[in-house]
């Protein structure tokens, strides 16, 4: 409702006006565009390392072309099939749980009448993501371990059966998404909650006049004035689908070799073969991969998207 | 009509009462860990309460304070130079990219957008910060290649996005420029966008490591989460070394220790972190304006 | 749509043009070099006189910070400057950051002329391919005449790639070689003896151990390390590459194979051996995951470990973890390339340099006073010595390197007050008596088989439970061989054998 009002005001239409004042927005970008192009852009000259074969004495741009070899591995890997399959999965899962769960509790929180209340429940919802994943492996471990852990624990203490986790590999698609919400919902719950603070009031109180009920008021008002922030947040994280967050791949399964069939990445997997060849240009070649990739799919997401509503579009 | 209101209430606070403590849980496990006896862990396995009561991990992490607290306040430094600038700079950049007649708007967002899906690697990267801009082994190699994070670029957008128009617009008839819009309403209008990315910011160098393990060889400049982590490693290395060393390392907690570190680091993080909701409130009260 | 594509491609024309401008750079210092070199040869060769500016050498320093480094350095230089016209910088990085600074170094190209390398720890083979490290031999033969003759001539055999030396080795143990480390106290009461022993009569001990000491883990396995946890039943190979499991049968230099360890009646009985134990509880039961068992070793609470036999070997893992050991051998010291690759100094290929580099090695190897300074520090400073000649460190006193065995040659150094007096002694009469690998000198070049190795590493980190018995070798051991031949072990183990005739030809 409040985006029709926004789009019947049309800029002021005076030449001279927007020609200064289109002036003065670029020079707002200078500043931003100049750090980006230094840290980001310069550095990109180096994605030539993908097709070369890299040697310390020859430099970047000395070294040997050496077409598409250093994909060729990639593709060549058995495990190819698997490592793509898991990292596109898992973070399908990630995505779909993690939008359902942050937008289900920034409508509790919104919902929430006590300030302080509030205010409690957002800290402990945001201190996990204090925690880098170093230190969350251990947590899980201490929370899973064979041996000793404190799940193990209070299992055999009702009268089951120890479970070895780390030798399960099903268990561990639950155990990471897991980890991942407990990680992440807290944040991404917060930045829903931000935007749901900027909603018309006024909204409220013409439905409660209305005498709309919770739920009609959260699926007419409340979602649609989250869809720009939900749709975009997607979008940008579909961008990165290709990508694995190699920090709870790796650390929080502690590289247990019989999980591999449930969290073996694309990410994990290059890095240990850089831990044993050490190619450079391997690493090059498929993190390149994976950022086509990606951008093609927010191309595709994109598009799809602003023939649905041009408002939710990235751009 | 009122009680049921009242007793949805209730059941909402059960519920994240009961979330809120399920996700501290292995904190608790953190905390009680790091002040246990290490030789009970290793017998009696992790607890959700403390075995025995032991410092000593605590005491070998602060066992040359100067130090730490020197990358207290370099961490510290850091991150904050980080957030305010970064919060500004970001701002700057999407006010221009919410605005609808801005003509570089499709250009300028691409090319923000791109840097999130392509980056040159690390090794050009290394290059360029070291050899091009001789940012080695200064607080600047913390600071300036972090400042722009497209994400929140665009989290700011969409928020400057949902800022009626007709706020702005009353003022350009009055003659103000978009420096003056920017700084005069955009901004305070937009207190609950800009706490929350100056809060992520925070967090986000609060606990890097990686900047200075690669570029920081000055001990007056390693960040806190580095030399904890340094800590760690050279504990493990000594252990590790194909040496006839003769160091005694049996003294050192090492399960104790790393959990030690992770309270060291993320507990002045959590002191900071009501400071900031302080902002948040505010900032949300302000944020509903009618539009 | 298309306003898109023209920013898009303006974007890309952007970053080429970069590349290009950085381009002209690098290739200009590539073009450099050899001219570099030339004047620096002629250079080199006048240097005695020692008229002009004296050199800066930077050696990136294997250590943590020393507050009192330029103490210690000030007395370095003192002897160095009069005799090669270069003054030392040190650079202290940690061996905790020691494999990622050096590599970002290397990698961009960066000032600085010695360096650590191994094949542990900023990776000897890997530098070299690359192009990272300085040939030496042509250096050691212009500018140095004692360099040669001061370090033995297997260790700079095991540190030939191609041929060619591209560092200078470090001299400490180079013998590899297993043993097994007992606790003291149980080993006694359980009865367990000898000057060698095996894994028959480790499963004795383990079952006694096991039933007597509830508390106890009898014996510790690490399924990330290959190497050591077959050792005992590998005793009749050499271990060349324990990613691969590729290995050559000892004693036979005659007629040298590559075979993959893997497919060994030997290895087939450990995994079996193995699995065994760990059902009958002699092995932890969270082995798979537990990651880091240190903190148990030195509380106590493992019985059994294996690590390598060395002269006050016991001595100095008791001290170290401050529980009694005992050591028992189960393998002969061999000289291997590994051993000897364990810890050298190189020097950067873009190092500008490279002769007062080699001659500061030199000096480093011959001049027992520099060496100790820089090992040790100042003596009555930073440590004082005792009767034995053997030394203590003074807390505090702002050098303590601990890197006495990665710098140089240990044997020119001290021992610790506490360790065997003449534990210094032993080692080397063991380095020199010990037999010498047919395969010495042998080292390996996966550039060929790059993407099979990467292959073959991902399979072996999915299979290595089954060396720590939790995974069953009736259900997986056929399945892992065959995933290791799907992933080219032919490949790897055919392109190891023309390697290998082609070394045995040139000896």
């Amino acid at each position: 409702m409040r985006v029709k009002k926004d789009r019947a005001i049309k800029p002021s239409g005076r030449k001279g006006f927007a020609r200064k004042s289109s002036w003065q927005l670029y020079s707002m970008c200078a500043i931003p565009v100049i750090l980006v192009f230094l840290f980001n852009y310069l550095p990109m000259g180096g994605l030539v390392l993908a097709f070369k074969d890299y040697r310390y004495d020859k430099g970047i741009f000395g070294s040997d072309w050496v077409g598409l070899k250093n994909f060729k591995f990639f593709f060549e890997t058995d495990t190819f099939s698997r490592i793509t399959f898991n990292t596109l999965f898992m973070n399908f899962l990630f995505i779909v749980t993690g939008v359902a769960c942050s937008v289900g509790l920034a409508i509790l929180l919104f919902e929430l009448r006590s300030r302080r209340a509030t205010k409690v429940f957002q800290t402990a919802l945001i201190v996990p993501n204090f925690i880098s994943w170093v230190i969350a492996a251990y947590m899980v471990f201490a929370l899973l371990s064979p041996r000793n852990g404190v799940l193990n624990v209070i299992i055999e203490q009702l009268g089951g059966q120890k479970i070895d986790w780390y030798s399960k590999p099903e268990a561990w698609i639950v155990i990471l998404t897991i980890c991942n919400l407990w990680k992440n919902v807290g944040i991404d719950s917060v930045v829903y909650y931000a935007s749901l603070m900027g909603v018309d009031m006024a909204l409220f109180e013409a439905a409660d006049i209305d005498g709309a009920t919770k739920w009609q008021k959260i699926k007419y008002i409340i979602i649609p004035s989250l869809g720009p922030v939900i749709s975009i947040l997607t979008i940008l994280k579909i961008g990165n689908i290709f990508r694995a967050d190699f920090g709870l791949f790796y650390n929080v399964t502690r590289n247990v070799g019989t999980l591999y069939q449930t969290t073996d990445v694309i990410d994990t997997y290059i890095y240990r073969t850089m831990q044993s060849v050490g190619n450079m240009g391997m690493s090059s070649a498929v993190g390149l991969l994976q950022s086509i990739v990606g951008f093609i799919l927010v191309m595709i997401t994109n598009y799809v998207t602003k023939k649905i509503d041009p408002d939710r579009a990235l751009y | 009509m009122k009680k049921k209101h009242k007793n949805r209430q209730i059941g909402l606070i059960l519920f994240l009462t009961i979330l809120s403590v399920l996700i501290a849980l292995p904190f608790l496990i953190l905390v009680s860990i790091s002040l246990s006896e290490e030789e009970r862990i290793l017998s009696e396995g992790y607890g959700l309460l403390p075995r025995g009561l032991d410092f000593s991990a605590y005491e070998f992490v602060f066992k040359n304070p100067a130090s730490i607290l020197q990358a207290y306040a370099v961490t510290a430094e850091f991150s904050v130079i980080t957030m305010v600038l970064s919060v500004l700079l970001m701002a700057l950049l999407a006010y221009p990219l919410s605005r609808r007649e801005f003509k570089g708007k499709k250009g300028i967002s691409l090319y923000i957008y791109f840097t999130m899906l392509f980056s040159g690697g690390l090794v050009p990267t290394y290059m360029v910060i070291t050899q091009f801009l001789h940012l080695g082994d200064t607080i600047w190699v913390y600071i300036l290649p972090s400042l722009i994070s497209p994400w929140y670029v665009f989290m700011m957008r969409t928020f400057f996005q949902g800022i009626p128009n007709e706020i702005s617009e009353s003022a350009r008839i009055d003659g103000a420029g978009h420096y003056t819009i920017f700084f005069r309403m955009i901004l305070p209008l937009s207190k609950p966008v800009l706490a929350t990315v100056a809060l992520f910011m925070f967090l986000a160098k609060w606990n890097d490591w990686y900047t200075a393990m690669l570029y920081i060889n000055k001990e007056s400049l390693v960040s806190l989460q580095y030399m904890l982590q340094r800590i760690m490693d050279n504990i493990k290395l000594l252990q590790e070394m194909p040496s006839g060393m003769t160091v005694n390392i049996a003294e050192i907690p090492s399960e104790t220790i790393r959990m030690a570190m992770a309270v060291v680091v993320a507990g002045p993080a959590l002191l900071v972190f009501p400071f900031f909701q302080k902002y948040f409130v505010k900032g949300l009260t302000v944020g509903s304006v009618k539009g | 749509m298309k306003k898109q594509r023209k920013a898009l491609s303006l974007l890309l024309a952007g970053a080429m043009a970069v590349s290009l401008l950085a381009g002209c750079g690098d290739g200009g210092n590539a073009n450099e070099d050899p001219e570099k070199e030339n004047t620096e040869n002629n250079e080199g060769e006048d240097s005695e006189n020692g008229d002009e500016e004296p050199v800066v050498l930077k050696w990136v320093f294997p250590a943590g910070e020393q507050e009192d480094a330029a103490s210690v350095l000030e007395k370095v230089n003192e002897i160095i400057e009069p005799k090669i016209g270069a003054t030392l910088e040190l650079e202290f990085v940690e061996f905790g950051a020691y494999a990622d600074k050096l590599n970002m170094y290397m990698s961009s190209g960066a000032d600085f002329d010695l360096c650590y390398t191994s094949n542990w720890c900023n990776d000897y083979v890997q530098a070299v391919a690359k192009g990272g490290l300085y040939p030496l031999d042509e250096l050691i033969e212009n500018n140095t005449t004692l360099l040669k003759d001061a370090i033995p001539e297997y260790a700079w055999e095991g540190t030939k790639i191609g041929g060619e030396i591209y560092a200078v080795p470090n001299i400490q143990i180079m013998t590899t070689g297993n043993a097994y480390y007992i606790l003291k106290d149980v080993a006694e009461k359980y009865g367990f003896e000898g000057e060698t022993a095996d894994p028959e009569m480790m499963e004795a001990f383990l079952e006694k151990v096991k039933a007597g000491e509830a508390d106890l883990i009898p014996y510790l396995v690490d399924a990330g390390n290959f190497a050591d946890t077959l050792s005992p039943w590998l005793t009749d190979y050499e271990v060349l590459d324990s990613t691969l499991g590729i290995g050559v049968k000892e004693g036979s230099s005659e007629d040298v194979t590559a075979c993959v360890l893997y497919e060994t009646e030997e290895f087939k009985d450990a995994i079996a051996t193995l699995r065994d134990w760990y059902q009958k509880g002699y092995i932890r039961e969270d082995v798979a995951s537990v990651g880091d068992q240190q903190a148990d070793l030195n509380s106590g609470r493992i019985a059994v470990y294996i690590s390598r036999n060395k002269p006050g070997g016991a001595a100095s893992d008791s001290a170290m973890r401050g529980q009694e050991f005992i050591m028992v051998p189960f393998e002969t010291p061999l000289v291997t390339t590994g051993g000897i690759l364990s810890t050298m100094t190189g020097i950067n290929k873009n190092s500008e340099h490279p002769e007062k580099a080699i001659q500061f090695l030199e000096l480093l190897f011959t001049d027992q006073e520099l060496y100790r300074l820089l090992a040790y520090g100042i003596e009555g400073t930073h440590y004082t010595t005792d009767e034995n000649g053997q030394i203590t460190y003074i807390e505090n006193s702002g050098y303590k390197t601990d890197a006495d065995w990665a710098i140089g040659n240990t044997f020119m150094g001290y021992s610790l007050a506490g360790q065997e007096v003449d534990v210094l002694e032993q080692t080397e009469a063991m380095n020199d008596s010990a037999t010498k690998s047919p395969v010495l000198g042998f080292t390996f070049d996966a550039s060929n088989i790059q993407s099979e190795y990467a292959q073959i590493a991902s399979v072996v980190a999915e299979y290595n439970l089954l060396w720590a018995g939790t995974l069953d070798p009736e259900e997986s051991y056929d399945e892992f061989i065959e995933k290791l031949y799907s992933a080219g072990m032919q490949t790897v183990v055919d392109e190891y054998n023309r390697q290998i005739q082609e070394f045995m030809a040139t000896k």
